[in-house]
Order: structure tokens, then C-alpha cells, then sequence
């Protein structure tokens, strides 16, 4: 579904991303792991259009998405979940539900049915639905970012650290919906820096090293890895690094 | 005439006044919440109003409201270009030289007006006779009557513009989060393209009814733009409601310097009142003061 071979970034003169290849076939939840700063949101935002690429390719469903403007990917189907503004504050939830159909200008009727799919999977947005977006609690907001990104009908959505910043119970939710997305046959690239939820509910993973991909398997194999052990599950793991 | 009256009377000619301003304080609130440029060409829309309205009208010799909407095209037209042209064509989008050439914008139209319109100060017949109505006592111009009118439904179209339609809705979204909007799928430049074209035809507008009370030449467009930069501020920088309130007060003010002071410091209290707020609340009256995230 999504290709990368060979992309390269940079931030002014500071290579960034270095040679990154990778794949999400369709169905899949892929998630991308690796310390701060080690290029996972300058990724996302090289296949949404945001962040220039050098060289290399990045093909989604036989597209070539090098030189597109953002608006472009998000018509082919890519949303992004980012994990800083996820959502327009001042406006209301229900007007952002409905600026996430922008694209498609759906009719009235159309757009009150897809709101409604989007206020079943989260009850608690329709409480709420005259609020500005910026008095939501975070997890609420997540939701509603969510929401927003489905209103797009995406075929792929990109999730930048879904659970950051939120309490234990709400990023459980999060990555039960995550899934259930999934079941409903979205495919789902996720960063994240909670390493062994994303290892457990992903089919695929990468590993990202200052710019490089430097690991990559099924959830299950990495989550036997030593390196990743030592890595990014830490204090669960204190055998392994203090041997 | 007693001292209550002459004031009711300063009131009154310092909102029609001010009432131009919160037309050009909204000019630049639409192009800073979409771009957070300060556009400096704003005034110098203001003075291409009034000088093409003349020149449709007085010179060319069209009626009244084929010539008005002929010069809120053109002047529309004109912000449009300054977008599509050297704006987004600028090598560098940093704030700082975008302003720039907003200011070398200014100062070409304000050369080029100097040579098309020549340096003797122009004016145009008001819209509808001199007689002045009385109202409590105080004569109000009809022209003022025009003034307050126009400006009222401009601000009540551009508000359920932005409210209620999905292109106005996706403008406040572009000014809430520029990336979120992207990520949207928002076409963010063709918001900052339509942001330029409203303070263009709100410019034009602008210009059109205030020339007929104050008079125009080429040369006004930098003292009318620093009024309304003053009134955004006032009000909060950014902010509709702020820009209507802080044009209002601002022009009342400035009218009853006039009045009771002297009508020499008029402009001079325009900028005081601009010192104060940034000293005191640089935020303006209805600014919020940003949130920061610790």
C-alpha cells in the first residue's frame, strides 16, 4: 500500500532521515519505535507532505506522493493523527467533524450520518458537540482527532503518539479503538513511545535510530529482541542491560 | 450648544470615523490569522478605493453602484496579485521578509498612485446629498449614515461567512492551526489567496465611504493603515470582535481629542493609544494573552 525506498531529510544541513525504506501493505497496523528525536514525526511528515524528501520514492497505491501538496495526500487517503495540534481549538467539535469531510463535501444529510458513526465509537464527543475543542480533556481531544481524521475516510491513518500525555485507562481505550479501526480494515502506521503496547497491537515494526532503520520484525520478535529490550522496555528488562 | 450635546455630536462624527477603521483593523486580522504577517499595503488599499471610486465615478462618469462594486473588484483584485505574486513567490516565508515586501508593496502602489492620480487631493460627491439630519439635537451627515450601514453589514456578512459556511470555517481553522489544517486536507494557500482578496475589497470599501468626509491623494494610505493597525491592537490583534470594538473606540477617541483638546494632536492621539495598551495590555481588549504549555 505505502512504499518508501531510500528517503532522506533534512533540517537545514542536519540529515534527519537517512536512507529509509519501509512498507505497510494494506490491513496492517505498523508501528515505528525509537528514542526522541530519532526522526519518527519528520517521517510522518514526509509522507503527508508537510516535511520536504530528498531523493528516494515514496509511492502510495502506485502513486508517486514525492512533490504533492499536503491537501493531495490527504485526498489519496493518508490522515495524520499529529501528536502536537491535533485539532482547531477555537472551533467547535461539531465543526471540526465537519472540516475533516473538507475534501469530500459531503451534502448535509451525508455529513450528519458519518458524524453519527463518528459519536458511536466515541458517545462521549456528542456531549460535548457545541464545545470549543480546546476546553476537551486530553483524551477527549485524542478522540475528537480521531474523529476528525475518520471523517476523511482514510486509507491509511498515521498516528503520532496517540497516548502521550494521557492517564493509563484512557490509553488502554485509545488502543482498543486503534485496533477496532483496524478490524474495520484501515490501515494504521503508529509512532509511539509507549514501546510495548505498540509492540503488542501491531502487526509489523520498525525500529528508528537517529535516521535510520535499524531493526524491523513481527511484534512478537521484537519484543524478544534483546536490544529492544534494552532499549525502549527499560526497567521491566533490568537484567539485560546490568548484566 | 451645551457641553452634553457637543459631546453626543464628537461621538457620533468619531464612529463614523472609527467605523473606517474597524474595516481596516478586520483587513489586517484576516491576512494575520492567516499568514501572521502584519500587511503593511493595507492602508494603501484604503487609498486605491477611494481614488478608483473617483475615477469610475467623477471621471469616467459610470453611476454610483456599478462604480462601487467596479472598485472593490479592482482593489480585491490588487490584494489578490500581491498574494499570488511576490508573497508566495518569496523565496524565504519567514515572517520578517514577507513583511517586508508587504512594506515594498506599499510603497510601489503609493508611487505608482502618485503618477496615475497625480498629488492634489481628490474627493467624491457623498453618496446621498449634504443635508445633515438632526437627531437629539446633534446633526449627523447622511453620509455617515452610509458609513455606519455599510460597515455594519459588512461585519454582519463576514461574520456568518466565517461562522456558518465551510470555506469561512475552514479560514478559522487555517488561522487556528496552520498544520492541522494541512493535515486536514485544507487547501491553505487558496485561504491565504481569499484572505488577501477580502482586505483588499474590505480596503476598497473602506476607502470608498470615508473619501467624501475626509478626502483622499495618493499619499493617505500610510496614516489611514497605521489607524487601523492601531485599532487591531487595541481591540487584540487577530481578533473580529476585537477589530469592530477597537476601530469604535479609537475613532471616538480620537474625535474627542480633537474636540476638546485640539484637532492638531488628532492623529498624535491615535498613537498614544496605541503606546498605552502595548505598555499596559499588549494583548489588546479582546485579546486572550497566548496560553503556553509548560
Amino acid at each position: 500500500m505505502l512504499k518508501l525506498k531510500n528517503i532522506d531529510a533534512f533540517f537545514g544541513k542536519t540529515q534527519v532521515l537517512r536512507h529509509v525504506t519501509l512498507h505497510v501493505e494494506a490491513g496492517e497496523i505498523v508501528s515505528l519505535i525509537g528514542a526522541n528525536g530519532s526522526g519518527k514525526t519528520t517521517l510522518l511528515n514526509v509522507i503527508s507532505g508537510l516535511h520536504p524528501s530528498r531523493n528516494g520514492s515514496r509511492v502510495f497505491l502506485n502513486v508517486e506522493t514525492r512533490g504533492m501538496k499536503p491537501e493531495k495526500i490527504v485526498a489519496l487517503g493518508i490522515l495524520q493523527v499529529p501528536e502536537a495540534e491535533k485539532v482547531f481549538n477555537p472551533l467547535t467539535l461539531l465543526e471540526n467533524l465537519e472540516l475533516g469531510a473538507y475534501l469530500r463535501r459531503p451534502d448535509r444529510v451525508k455529513l450528519a450520518e458519518e458524524m453519527e458513526k463518528v459519536f458511536q465509537l466515541f458517545p462521549i464527543l456528542r456531549e460535548r458537540k457545541d464545545q470549543p475543542a480546546g476546553t476537551l480533556s486530553g483524551g477527549e481531544r485524542q478522540m475528537l482527532a480521531l474523529g476528525k481524521a475518520l471523517m476523511g475516510q482514510p486509507k491509511l491513518l498515521m498516528l503520532d503518539e496517540p497516548s502521550l500525555g494521557l492517564a493509563p485507562t484512557v490509553v488502554s481505550e485509545i488502543f482498543h479503538i486503534v485496533r477496532s479501526l483496524n478490524d474495520r480494515g484501515i490501515t494504521i502506521l503508529l509512532v509511539e513511545q509507549n514501546a510495548k503496547e505498540a509492540l503488542r497491537i501491531s502487526h509489523r515494526t520498525y525500529v528508528l535510530d537517529t535516521g535510520r532503520i535499524v531493526l524491523s520484525g513481527s511484534g512478537q520478535e521484537l519484543l524478544n529482541n534483546d536490544e529492544v529490550k534494552r532499549a525502549f522496555l527499560g526497567k521491566d528488562y533490568r537484567g539485560k542491560w546490568e548484566r | 450648544m451645551t457641553f452634553g450635546l457637543q459631546l453626543f455630536q464628537f461621538i457620533l462624527s468619531g464612529l463614523t470615523t472609527g467605523s473606517t477603521y474597524a474595516l481596516i483593523a478586520i483587513g489586517f486580522s484576516l491576512i494575520h490569522n492567516a499568514t501572521g504577517i502584519v500587511n503593511f499595503a493595507q492602508g494603501e488599499f484604503v487609498m486605491l478605493g477611494g481614488m478608483f471610486m473617483i475615477t469610475f465615478h467623477s471621471l469616467l462618469k459610470l453611476p454610483m453602484l456599478p462604480s462601487f462594486f467596479l472598485t472593490v473588484l479592482s482593489v480585491a483584485a490588487i490584494g489578490l496579485l500581491l498574494e499570488f505574486g511576490p508573497i508566495r513567490r518569496a523565496k524565504s516565508k519567514e515572517i520578517l521578509i514577507l513583511v517586508m515586501i508587504t512594506i515594498g508593496a506599499s510603497i510601489s502602489i503609493k508611487g505608482l498612485s502618485m503618477i496615475l492620480f497625480g498629488k492634489n487631493p481628490m474627493t467624491l460627491p457623498p453618496f446621498s446629498g449634504e443635508t445633515p439630519l438632526i437627531l437629539f439635537g446633534a446633526a449627523i451627515m447622511p453620509q455617515s449614515i452610509w458609513i455606519f450601514g455599510i460597515t455594519v453589514s459588512i461585519v454582519l456578512a463576514l461574520n456568518y461567512f466565517l461562522k456558518k459556511t465551510t470555506t469561512g470555517k475552514a479560514m478559522r481553522a487555517v488561522a487556528a492551526s496552520r498544520r492541522s489544517a494541512m493535515l486536514t486536507g485544507i487547501p491553505v494557500d487558496r485561504m491565504i489567496l481569499l484572505s488577501f482578496t477580502f482586505s483588499g475589497a474590505l480596503g476598497a470599501v473602506a476607502g470608498m465611504i470615508i473619501t467624501p468626509i475626509t478626502t483622499t491623494s495618493y499619499d493617505v494610505g500610510a496614516i489611514l493603515g497605521l489607524k487601523g493597525f492601531s485599532a487591531a491592537i487595541l481591540g487584540g490583534y487577530g481578533s473580529m470582535p476585537g477589530a469592530v470594538i477597537g476601530g469604535l473606540l479609537l475613532g471616538v477617541f480620537e474625535s474627542l481629542g480633537a474636540g476638546l483638546i485640539s484637532s492638531e494632536y488628532k492623529d498624535a492621539v491615535a498613537f498614544l493609544i496605541l503606546l498605552t495598551i502595548l505598555f499596559l495590555k499588549p494583548s489588546g481588549i479582546m485579546g486572550k494573552g497566548r496560553l503556553r504549555r509548560v
